[in-house]
C-alpha cells in the first residue's frame, strides 16, 4: 500500500498533462559553468603506458566537501527554535535534553555544509531537471490531449434543456471493483469496528 | 573488419543458453544449504519454507520444455525487502513496517513469477534504502566475512541481495538503486550489479525513497544472468506513471537499429575515462584495477579517451539535497494508522505533535536525520537555494554526460545534430573509491562522511543513466609498493560502466566482455 500511495503522489507531479505544457529548451552543447579543473585539456586519446601516467595524479579531493577543522563551517546558523520547527514539520519528536539537541544541531550543520557546495554553481538560465522523462517534442505532441482524443467521451454526454443547455448527470453504475474492493482496515494495527483508533491528548480544534 | 561496437550492438540479447537438461532441483538444494550455512551474515529478513522452494524447483524441472523455457525459469531469485510481496512481509528494514505484509505484489515480482522464477526470500538492507553499508537495519546489520576472518561491510543499501548472490544463496537478486545502492554492494561483494536507465523497470509496489531517482536493479554472478532478468522486466507498466511509455521506448530502440545500419565498420568502441573520478582518496588498488580494466579493453580493440565531467564535483551535494527532500515527502505517510506499527500508548500531547512518538520509535537515526534535512531544504526560506538549485545542478550533470557521449540523449530534443565521431560510447570508472571497509571502522564514523562512498555512483543516478558494477579480478600483489594496502585481502574491485540513456544492452555487453577478459587475464 505504501508505494501505491507514493505513485499516486508522483503522478500528480509528473502527469502527461504537465509534459505537454513544459517548454523545451536546451543549452548549446559544451556550455560549461565550472571553474577549477574543467579548464584542463586532456589528450583526445591515450594509449598503452600513457594511461598509468594519466591516472597517477588526482584531479580533486572529495574531502573538500567536508568542513575542515580550522575553517568555519559554511552553513546557515540553525537556532534551537528553528530546529524545533523543522522537527514539528517532520512529525518527529523534539530532543529530550540539551545534549541531544546539541547533537542534532551539529549533525544538521555538518549536512548543510556538505550540501552547501552546490550553491556555488552558476545556474543562471538553467531549467531544473525535476524528473527523468521524455522531453522530446515528439513526446510532447503524443501527450497533448486533443479534442480528437476526447471525441468518444464527449459523444457519450447527454445534454438536456432547451434554453439552458446542460450536461445530464450519468447515473449508470461505474465498475470500480479494481479500485474499491480492498479492505481499508485490513492492515491497520489498532481498530474498533469500522474505525481506526488514534489515542491523542491533543485538544481538538 | 567487424568492429566490437557493431558486434556489441547487433547482439542486444546475447546468445541464449540452451541447456540439455536443467539442474533446477540440484541448484535449489545447494542454494538452500548455503542459506542455512551462513545465517550469521544476516542476509535474509524472511525466507520461504525449504519444502516450498524444493517443491517449486521439482515442478519447474518436471515441466521444463527446451524450446519454451529460458532463464530465469526455475531459478531462485531473492528480493530486497522494499519490494512488495503478498506471501512474505515487506519491511524495508524499518521498525515502522516490522509487521507489515502488503496486500498486493509489485509488478516486477509478478513478472518474475510469470517467467517461472522461484522467489528465494526477502533480503536485508539499509532502512528504506538509506545507507551505504547495510548497517542501518531494524533487523541488524548485514555482515561480510573477509579472508582473514574480519567482518567487512557488504555495501548498501542492497547489501543482503548482493551477499545472497555472492555466497551462492540464490541464482540472482533484485535490489533498488537510488544513488548507488545496487552498484556499491555489488562492488564490495564481487558480483555484477546493474542499474538500468530510469523508467525502464516498473516501480509499482516498490517502496519509494526518492521517487525521481529510484530504480529497480539486478544483481547476478554473470552479465548473461542479469540480462535474462532485465529482458523479463523491461516492459512498460501502466500502473507506474514514471514508467516510460511504448512510444518512447520504440524511439530509442529504432535509433539503435539506425546506428547499426549506418555502420561503425571503421570505428571501434570508444571508451571514455572520466578524469573527474580520479579523486585523491582513491585507493591504490582501485586505481590499479581501473588502469588494468582500461588496458584489457584497449588490447581487445577499444580506444581510450579522457573526458571531463566537471559537474561531478557537485553531484554528491546535489544528491544529498534531492534524495532527503523527496524522502521527507515520501515518508510523511508513515503514521502507523492504516498500516505499519504504532508506538505504545498515547501519541500526541500538547507538547508533542501527533504521530511524533510513533515516527520517533519507528524510524532509525539515519532515516530521521534525512527527513529533517529534507524538511529543511523544502522549507519556504530554503527551497530556492537548496532544492530548486539542486534540480538545476542536476540538469548540468545530465548535460555533462550528453556532452561526452557520441549518442545524443533520446529524452532530449537535440539543438544540433550530434557528431558520432567525437564522443565516447561508454564511460569506465571505479564503482567506489575504496575496498570494503571493516564494520568496526564504520562504528564511530561521522554520518556525513559515509555519504562520500557514493561519489562515483550518484552522477549516473542523477542523469538516470544505465550503469553496472563489474567485478574485475586483479593479480594478488607480491611486491611491496610502500605497504599502503593489504596485499592479499581482496580479489576483485568493482569497475563501473556507464552508458547513454537507453544504451542498457550496450552496457551489459561491455560488462560481459570486461568480465570475461579480466578473468582470462588471471589464467
Amino acid at each position: 500500500m505504501a508505494s501505491k500511495r507514493a505513485l499516486i503522489h508522483a503522478q500528480s507531479f509528473f502527469s502527461p498533462l504537465q509534459t505537454s505544457n513544459a517548454s523545451i529548451s536546451l543549452l548549446p552543447r559544451n556550455t560549461y559553468r565550472f571553474k577549477s579543473q574543467s579548464s584542463t585539456q586532456w589528450p583526445e586519446q591515450v594509449k598503452g603506458d600513457d594511461l598509468k601516467d594519466l591516472l597517477t595524479r588526482s584531479t580533486w579531493s572529495v574531502e573538500s566537501l567536508l568542513p575542515s577543522k580550522t575553517e568555519a563551517r559554511d552553513a546557515p546558523e540553525i537556532s534551537s527554535e528553528h530546529l524545533h520547527h523543522l522537527l514539528r514539520l517532520s512529525a518527529l519528536p523534539l530532543p529530550e535534553n540539551q545534549e541531544e539537541e546539541a547533537k542534532m544541531l551539529q549533525n544538521l550543520s555538518a549536512q548543510l555544509h556538505f550540501v552547501g557546495k552546490m550553491q556555488q554553481v552558476d545556474t543562471t538560465d538553467i531549467k531544473p531537471l525535476r524528473a527523468i522523462r521524455d522531453e522530446t517534442s515528439e513526446a510532447e505532441k503524443e501527450h497533448t490531449i486533443t479534442m480528437d482524443m476526447l471525441k468518444d467521451a464527449l459523444a457519450r454526454e447527454k445534454t438536456i434543456g432547451k434554453h439552458y443547455k446542460r450536461i445530464q448527470r450519468n447515473t449508470d453504475a461505474v465498475d470500480t471493483k479494481d479500485v474499491e474492493n480492498w479492505d481499508v482496515l485490513g492492515s491497520a494495527e489498532r481498530k474498533v469496528g469500522r474505525f481506526f483508533v488514534v489515542e491523542s491528548e491533543r485538544p481538538q480544534e | 573488419m567487424r568492429s566490437i561496437l557493431q558486434f556489441l550492438r547487433s547482439h542486444p540479447t546475447g546468445p541464449i543458453e540452451r541447456l540439455d537438461r536443467p539442474t533446477y532441483i540440484k541448484d535449489a538444494k545447494r542454494q538452500l544449504d548455503r542459506q542455512a550455512d551462513f545465517t550469521d551474515f544476516n542476509v535474509f529478513i524472511s525466507l520461504p519454507s525449504r519444502d516450498a522452494v524444493q517443491r517449486a524447483a521439482r515442478t519447474a524441472e518436471a515441466s521444463w520444455d527446451k524450446d519454451k523455457h529460458t532463464d530465469p525459469f526455475g531459478r531462485l531469485v531473492a528480493l530486497k525487502d522494499n519490494i512488495c510481496t503478498s506471501n512474505f512481509p515487506t519491511t524495508a528494514a524499518s521498525g515502522i513496517l516490522k509487521n507489515f505484509t502488503s496486500p498486493y505484489e509489485a509488478t516486477v515480482v509478478k513478472q518474475l513469477r510469470g517467467a517461472g522464477a522461484i522467489i528465494a526470500g526477502k533480503t536485508n538492507m539499509d532502512e528504506f534504502g538509506m545507507g551505504s553499508h547495510s548497517t542501518n537495519s531494524y533487523f541488524g546489520r548485514v555482515e561480510q566475512l573477509g579472508y582473514e576472518g574480519e567482518q567487512l561491510s557488504a555495501g548498501g543499501s542492497s547489501g543482503g541481495s548482493a551477499m545472497a548472490v555472492a555466497w551462492l544463496q540464490c541464482w540472482a537478486a533484485l535490489g533498488t538503486d537510488t544513488g548507488g545502492s545496487v552498484r556499491l554492494p555489488a562492488a564490495y561483494t564481487g558480483v555484477m550489479g546493474f542499474k538500468p536507465s530510469y523508467g525502464l523497470l516498473s516501480r509499482w509496489g516498490v517502496i519509494a525513497y526518492a521517487n525521481s531517482l529510484d530504480t529497480v536493479g539486478i544483481l547476478g554472478s554473470r552479465a548473461e544472468d542479469v540480462r535474462a532478468i532485465f529482458n523479463t522486466l523491461n516492459v512498460h507498466d501502466p500502473q507506474d506513471p514514471t514508467s516510460l511509455v511504448p512510444s518512447t521506448r520504440a524511439r530509442f530502440t529504432s535509433e539503435a537499429h539506425a546506428r547499426e545500419t549506418i555502420g561503425h565498420s571503421s570505428i571501434n568502441l570508444r571508451i571514455g575515462i572520466p578524469m573527474d573520478y580520479n579523486i585523491d582518496t582513491l585507493h591504490p588498488t582501485v586505481r590499479k584495477a581501473w588502469v588494468k580494466s582500461l588496458r584489457l579493453l584497449e588490447m581487445a580493440g577499444c580506444t581510450l579517451h579522457p573526458v571531463s565531467l566537471p559537474a561531478t564535483q557537485h553531484a554528491l551535494s546535489t544528491y544529498y539535497v534531492l534524495a532527503p527532500a523527496e524522502a521527507s515527502s515520501n515518508l510523511a505517510k508513515y503514521d502507523g494508522v492504516r498500516y505499519g506499527s504504532r508506538a505504545q500508548g498515547v501519541d500526541g500531547t500538547p507538547e508533542s505533535i501527533l504521530f511524533a512518538k510513533t515516527r520517533g520509535q519507528g524510524f532509525g537515526p539515519e532515516v530521521r536525520r534525512r527527513i529533517l534535512l529534507g524538511a529543511f531544504s523544502l522549507s519556504a526560506q530554503a527551497i530556492d537555494n537548496y532544492f530548486i538549485q539542486a534540480q538545476k545542478v542536476r540538469r548540468l550533470v545530465q548535460q555533462d554526460f550528453d556532452n561526452v557521449f557520441s549518442r545524443p540523449n533520446p529524452l532530449i530534443t537535440a539543438s544540433e545534430p550530434s557528431s558520432p565521431g567525437n564522443g565516447v560510447d561508454i564511460l569506465l570508472c571505479p564503482t567506489a573509491p575504496t575496498l570494503p571497509p571493516t564494520l568496526s571502522e564504520l562504528e564511530d564514523q561521522d554520518p556525513v562522511k559515509a555519504y562520500m562512498n557514493d561519489v562515483f555512483t550518484v552522477p549516473a543516478s542523477l542523469a538516470g543513466l544505465p550503469a553496472i558494477s563489474v567485478p574485475v579480478s586483479f593479480e594478488v600483489e607480491t611486491e611491496n609498493e610502500g605497504a599502503i594496502w593489504d596485499k592479499s585481502k581482496f580479489e576483485t574491485v568493482g569497475i563501473q560502466l556507464i552508458g547513454q540513456f537507453g544504451d542498457d544492452h550496450l552496457v551489459l555487453r561491455v560488462a560481459e566482455l570486461l568480465h570475461s577478459i579480466s578473468a582470462d587475464g588471471l589464467r
